[in-house]
């Protein structure tokens, strides 16, 4: 099975992931990587925080980089009447 | 063969010559599984418990397209389906999460306790509530911890868990189990597994090589894991 690694970005800071995973394909790849997604937001994201941009790219087994998800955190207040 | 399960029920009270000699003669058929192999399967009855007595298990239930929840983790000393002598049907499957050794209780021998011996009912009983007091543990985590407390928890549980039955040492012990199964217990992904485990090395909570994982400062991982061990123990009788 084709290994792939999955970096981190907080705000364009990289956590880089140096075990990686293996799975049959890229569509398993995509799901692992959009769930993970939804597993950080639900630990981190909170009302108190700035507008905030979460990132998992998914490299393949020679470090190319082959998807990228993002996910964007902004709370926008109407204005007051 | 019994020795975790003895080490295990002696923390609820005392067991009897009389009392480890009919468990030594009931904990006999040893079974061999490897890592992912099925022990018993949901919705079937045996006619046996299964004790671990080395290893690793678990209780799983799995859902359409493959998905699974581990429920529980079985170290050595526990029972996977002790309800099954009361319930018949287990709800679950057990499949072993590592190398592990089971041995086959027959229900009739449990019969046999519960008729013959009722300090040793009572210690299945306590055995039972302990069970359902770590699921409920567990269940908080699910619902409520950071997957960073979340397996900060786990790690400092399964410490105890595995010291009262001579698997750990003051600080340490093996966790024979992919990041892969352990996102199936946390109901993570594996990368979010893989992620958090990362940060609790790097905070230099835990220290792991290879399967071992080393707890430098035992107290300072409770403490992240807001961890009250109250529930592993219970009250021991007076």
């Amino acid at each position: 099975m084709p290994h792939y690694f999955f970096d981190t970005c907080e705000d364009g800071h990289v956590i880089s992931d140096e075990v990686g995973l293996e799975l049959p394909g890229i569509e398993d790849a995509k799901r692992e990587a959009a769930r993970s997604l939804a597993d950080l937001a639900r630990d981190v994201l909170s009302s108190s925080m700035k507008k905030r941009e979460f990132a998992v790219e998914v490299r393949d087994a020679l470090s190319k980089r082959i998807l990228r998800i993002v996910l964007v955190f902004d709370i926008e207040h109407e204005p007051p009447v | 063969m019994i020795t975790a399960f003895l080490a295990k029920i002696q923390r609820y009270g005392q067991v009897s010559e009389a009392e480890k000699a009919f468990l030594k003669r009931i904990v006999m058929h040893l079974h061999k599984y490897g890592p992912g192999q099925e022990i018993a399967a949901q919705g079937m009855s045996p006619p046996e418990s299964c004790l671990v007595t080395s290893g690793f298990a678990g209780r799983i239930k799995t859902l359409s397209g493959g998905r699974r929840q581990i429920l529980s983790l079985q170290v050595p000393g526990d029972f996977c389906d002790l309800q099954g002598f009361l319930l018949k049907e287990i709800d679950h499957s057990i499949e072993a999460l590592s190398q592990c050794e089971i041995a086959k209780v027959p229900h009739s021998a449990i019969a046999d306790i519960t008729e013959r011996f009722p300090r040793l009912t009572r210690a299945l009983w306590w055995d039972t509530a302990v069970d359902a007091a770590v699921q409920r543990e567990w269940m908080t985590s699910m619902g409520c911890r950071s997957a960073y407390e979340q397996i900060a928890h786990l790690l400092c549980e399964m410490l105890l868990r595995l010291q009262a039955v001579g698997w750990a040492d003051s600080n340490s012990y093996d966790l024979p189990i992919t990041q892969e199964r352990l996102g199936d217990a946390f109901g993570l992904s594996t990368v979010h597994v893989n992620r958090t485990l990362q940060a609790l090395r790097q905070n230099r909570l835990i220290v792991s090589e290879g399967a071992r994982i080393i707890i430098p400062d035992v107290e300072a991982l409770k403490k992240v894991a807001g961890f009250d061990p109250a529930y592993l123990t219970g009250q021991a009788p007076a």
